[in-house]
C-alpha cells in the first residue's frame, strides 16, 4: 500500500470546526492499564473522567421492577493544558484524538495521532476492530434577503417542490452509505446550533469515512489506511460543496 | 457470510443514552457527538479539586472560543484572549468563593468579538455573578461590557466629543441593538492597537 499522500489544498480560513482521527482496538486493555497510562500525560494534558450513565434493574415487590442507576467511568479525556485545542479520548478499547480550530491541515493532524496512538500502544501494533477519520466543518452562508440558499453552497441538502412549499426553519440530513466494498461513508448537514455570526446561516457539514473489516495488520498499513480514508473525506468535501461555497474559505 | 458493512451497524442505531451528549442532533457513527461537544455547559463536580475546576472553566471558555471562531478570529486576538482567561481564572490568585466565569456569559463575549472585529482583544474581569467584564481603551475613550448570557449587555462609553468627555450608560437586549448604539462611536479607535 502507498503511503504517498497528494500535496493537500491549504485554505485560508478552513471551515473546520473538529478533525478526528478514531481507533478501535479488538482487545481492550486492563482498565488499570489505562489509568496507568493515563498518569503519564498528567504535564500536558488535564485528565477528565468519561462516565457513563448504569441502570439496574431488579425485581421489587411494590413497584414490580426498581431501577438503581450509578455513575461508572469508561475512560478519560484530556485536554491539552497549553490552548484546548487537543482533545484526547481514551477508553480501554479506543483512542479518539481531536483537533479543534485553528486547523493546520491533515500533515500535523496525523503527526500528532501518530505521536499519542504510539503512546497509547506503547509502540506494539494491537489487533484493530474499526478505524475513522471525521471532519465537522461548519459553513457560515452569508444571508441575503434574511434567507441562505443552500442549493448555491453545498449540493447535499432536502429537495422539496419549488412552489407553494415553506421555507425551512429547520432540516437535518444524514447519508450513510458504503462505499470500496469495506467502508462506510456517513453525511450529516444541518443548522450549526451556534450560530457565531450575524447575517449568516451557520450550517454543520460533517464527513465521517470509517472501515472495520478487512483492516490494517501493522501500523504501516494503518497510517496508509488512515491517508486513503482521508482522501476519500476530501473527494466528497470537495464533490459536495460547490464553487462558491469553497471560495468562503480563500 | 457477508462480510460487507451493513448501514445498521453504524450510523442508525440509537447511541446509548449516557454518551447522548445533544439528543437531539443527528448523530454519526460514532458513540461521542465530539470531544468538545461537552464544553457548552459545564458542571462543577464535587470530585475535582479546585485548580481542576479552574482548568475545566479556562477549557471550557477556549474551546468555546475555537468553535466559534473557527477560523473568523484573528489569531492574535484569539491568542491574547487566551492569555485573558489564564490570567483571570489563575489556580495561584484563586480564593474560596471566587465566581468561575459563566459559560453562556463568555459565549455573548465571543459573538460580540467576532461580529465587530476588534483588531486587538479586550482585558477581562468577573462580575459578582461571574459574567465577563470586557473593556477596551485608548486613550481618554473606553468602552465596557458586561456581557450577559443569550446575547444580552450591559455597557458603558466614555468618549471625547470635540473636546468634551461624554458618558453613556445602556443595556441592550441583543448584540444588534449593541452594535447599533455604539455607532456614533465607531470613531472612538478602542479596537485598534
Amino acid at each position: 500500500m502507498s503511503s504517498q499522500v497528494a500535496k493537500p489544498k491549504i485554505y485560508k480560513r478552513p471551515p473546520v470546526i473538529e478533525a478526528v482521527i478514531d481507533v478501535r482496538f479488538a482487545n481492550p486493555l486492563d482498565p488499570r492499564q489505562l489509568d496507568k497510562l493515563v498518569s503519564k500525560q498528567k504535564s500536558n494534558f488535564t485528565i477528565q473522567p468519561i462516565e457513563e450513565v448504569e441502570v439496574k434493574l431488579s425485581p421489587n415487590e411494590k413497584a414490580g421492577m426498581k431501577a438503581e442507576t450509578n455513575m461508572i467511568s469508561v475512560g478519560y479525556k484530556l485536554i491539552n493544558n497549553a490552548d484546548s485545542s487537543i482533545i484526547i479520548q481514551v477508553k480501554p478499547g479506543a483512542i479518539s484524538f481531536s483537533r479543534l480550530p485553528p486547523y493546520e491541515g491533515w500533515l500535523n493532524l496525523v503527526a500528532e495521532f501518530k505521536k499519542y496512538y504510539a503512546w497509547f500502544t506503547d509502540k506494539k501494533f494491537k489487533s484493530l476492530s474499526r478505524i475513522g477519520v471525521r471532519y465537522i466543518n461548519r459553513i457560515d452562508i452569508p444571508r441575503v434577503d434574511g434567507k441562505i440558499e443552500l442549493e448555491d453552497y453545498i449540493k447535499i441538502y432536502p429537495k422539496v417542490p419549488k412552489i407553494d412549499f415553506p421555507d425551512f426553519s429547520k432540516f437535518s440530513l444524514q447519508t450513510a452509505s458504503v462505499m470500496d466494498g469495506n467502508r462506510m461513508l456517513i453525511v450529516n448537514v444541518h443548522p450549526a446550533i451556534e450560530q457565531p455570526l450575524l447575517n449568516h446561516g451557520s450550517i454543520i457539514f460533517d464527513l465521517d469515512v470509517a472501515q472495520s473489516i478487512n483492516l490494517p495488520e501493522n501500523n504501516s498499513q494503518l497510517y496508509a489506511a488512515l491517508d486513503e480514508i482521508r482522501e476519500k473525506k476530501n473527494f466528497f468535501f470537495k464533490s459536495l460543496l460547490t464553487a462558491k461555497c469553497k471560495r468562503l474559505f480563500n | 457470510m457477508d462480510a460487507s458493512p451493513k448501514i445498521d451497524d453504524y450510523s442508525l442505531a440509537p447511541d446509548s443514552a449516557s454518551m447522548a451528549v445533544n439528543v437531539n442532533k443527528p448523530r454519526s457513527s460514532w458513540a461521542d457527538v465530539s470531544a468538545s461537544e461537552g464544553a457548552r455547559t459545564q458542571n462543577v463536580r464535587k470530585d475535582r479539586s479546585s485548580a481542576e475546576t479552574l482548568f475545566d472553566n479556562r477549557a471550557a471558555l477556549k474551546i468555546i472560543t475555537s468553535r466559534y471562531g473557527a477560523s473568523q478570529i484573528d489569531p492574535t486576538v484569539r491568542s491574547h484572549l487566551f492569555f485573558q482567561v489564564d490570567w483571570l481564572l489563575n489556580s495561584q490568585e484563586w480564593e474560596e468563593g471566587d465566581h468561575f466565569a459563566d459559560v453562556e456569559s463568555f459565549k455573548t463575549l465571543v459573538r460580540f468579538i467576532l461580529n465587530s472585529n476588534p483588531h486587538q482583544s479586550p482585558g477581562l474581569g468577573l462580575s459578582d455573578a461571574g459574567n465577563l467584564l470586557a473593556h477596551w481603551i485608548k486613550g481618554a475613550n473606553r468602552l465596557v461590557l458586561e456581557c450577559l448570557p443569550n446575547d444580552r449587555f450591559k455597557w458603558l462609553v466614555s468618549c471625547i466629543f470635540d473636546g468634551d468627555m461624554e458618558r453613556v450608560a445602556g443595556e441592550s437586549p441583543s448584540l444588534v441593538r449593541l452594535l447599533e448604539s455604539l455607532k456614533p462611536y465607531n470613531n472612538a479607535g478602542w479596537f485598534k492597537p
